[in-house]
């Protein structure tokens, strides 16, 4: 199988003396086609990742390739074959839906004669036809992560990075999310590179996965894979065995030591 | 064909701030430099000739250099700095993103 990002001891610090590593000596290798899982705790280095493989900050050390462009050398062609849905993304709530996915087309440099079209396409797909021209300003939250998510894809990249994809969704708009994710990666055979701390998501989702926490990634596999490396039934507790859940006792130590003092 | 990316950052710009009037915006443009014309034309010819006397002569008096600078400084914050921050304060994380995940 072909491998479309493959990272090489990619670091990323922070701080005077680099004490905050933020992705440290990350190793993975993502096959073409997959839909490939990065979980992890808040603060584990994910989104961190996800802006390094998309040239959005430059690492400290280490290097990858996406779909054989070098992240140091070659920024605008990785940039030219990635879709990026970020995190905390900024939507112009000023301009409608139509507008928006103009501007995002122009900045990706799809050619004027086919934007229209391709516009149209992506709205009918994600049912916003008939809102193109409403203001995004009045949009739900699950139409406006439709809206972004066909931004990632107006200029049809072959490798999709997701970020928190469903986090600030409520449970019906996760679920359409979840299903046109579903539909990107069965139907048009993309490369699917999803972040997220919500475990069923990532378990429906993802072919396979990796655990990453304090920027080291620490297990990588399929869920079944990484259960059984765990001695685990579900994913939840392996989550917990290899990230180490806080103890519900260390949780309320405080208070013991409290009522010892009285 | 390919627009280029400045233009459609300027047009994209144009669109935010005339969302408002959304409505007559294809010939907004049209309308507003007719309205400067009537203004440079007919509108400011008109009330320089009913305070021409008045504004002769304070441009030969000696207030005139301290006044000059005061209106010079005046429109080089309404125009220059005021827009420029505000814009500045407008531009979100997650729309800087937008533009450094692009292959600008």
């Amino acid at each position: 199988m072909k491998v479309v990002i493959r990272t090489d001891e990619l670091s990323k610090y922070y701080g005077k003396a680099s004490e905050i590593k933020a992705v440290d000596e990350l190793d993975l290798e993502v096959y073409e086609g997959e839909t490939f899982g990065l979980l992890g705790p808040n603060g584990a280095g994910k989104t961190t990742t996800v802006r390094l493989l998309n040239c959005i900050i430059k690492p400290t050390s280490g290097t990858a390739t996406v779909d054989g462009y070098d992240i140091l050398k070659q920024e605008t062609e990785v940039k030219r074959i990635t879709g990026l849905l970020a995190e905390s993304p900024g939507l112009y709530e000023k301009l409608s839906a139509y507008e928006f996915l103009e501007f995002m087309g122009a900045l990706y440099d799809v050619p004027n004669d086919i934007l229209a079209e391709r516009i149209d396409d992506l709205l009918k797909l994600f049912g916003l036809y008939d809102r193109r021209d409403y203001l995004l300003e009045g949009y739900s939250r699950g139409m406006k992560q439709k809206v972004l998510i066909a931004s990632a894809l107006i200029h049809d990249p072959p490798i999709l990075f997701l970020d928190e994809p469903t986090s600030m969704l409520d449970p019906r708009a996760a679920l359409m999310v979840k299903d046109l994710i579903r539909k990107l990666a069965n139907g048009a055979g993309k490369t699917i590179f999803i972040c997220s701390h919500i475990l069923p998501i990532v378990e429906e989702l993802c072919s396979r996965i990796g655990i990453i926490n304090q920027g080291r990634l620490i297990a990588v596999g399929t869920v079944d894979e990484i259960k059984a490396q765990t001695g685990t039934k579900t994913l939840e507790e392996a989550f917990i065995a290899l990230t180490g859940g806080v103890e519900e006792k260390e949780l309320l130590a405080w208070r013991e030591h409290r009522v010892a003092h009285a | 064909m390919l627009t280029p990316k400045w233009l459609s950052v300027a047009k994209n710009e144009y669109r935010i701030h005339t969302s408002s009037i959304r409505g007559i915006r294809s010939y907004f443009p049209y309308l507003a430099i007719g309205l400067l014309a009537v203004y440079v034309v007919y509108v400011a010819p008109a009330i320089v000739n009913l305070f021409i006397d008045d504004f002769l002569a304070v441009i030969l008096s000696q207030a005139a250099v301290a006044i000059a600078e005061i209106i010079l400084f005046m429109i080089f914050v309404y125009f220059l700095i005021f827009p420029i921050s505000n814009m500045l304060m407008d531009i979100h994380a997650g729309r800087r993103e937008i533009f450094l995940a692009a292959p600008i």
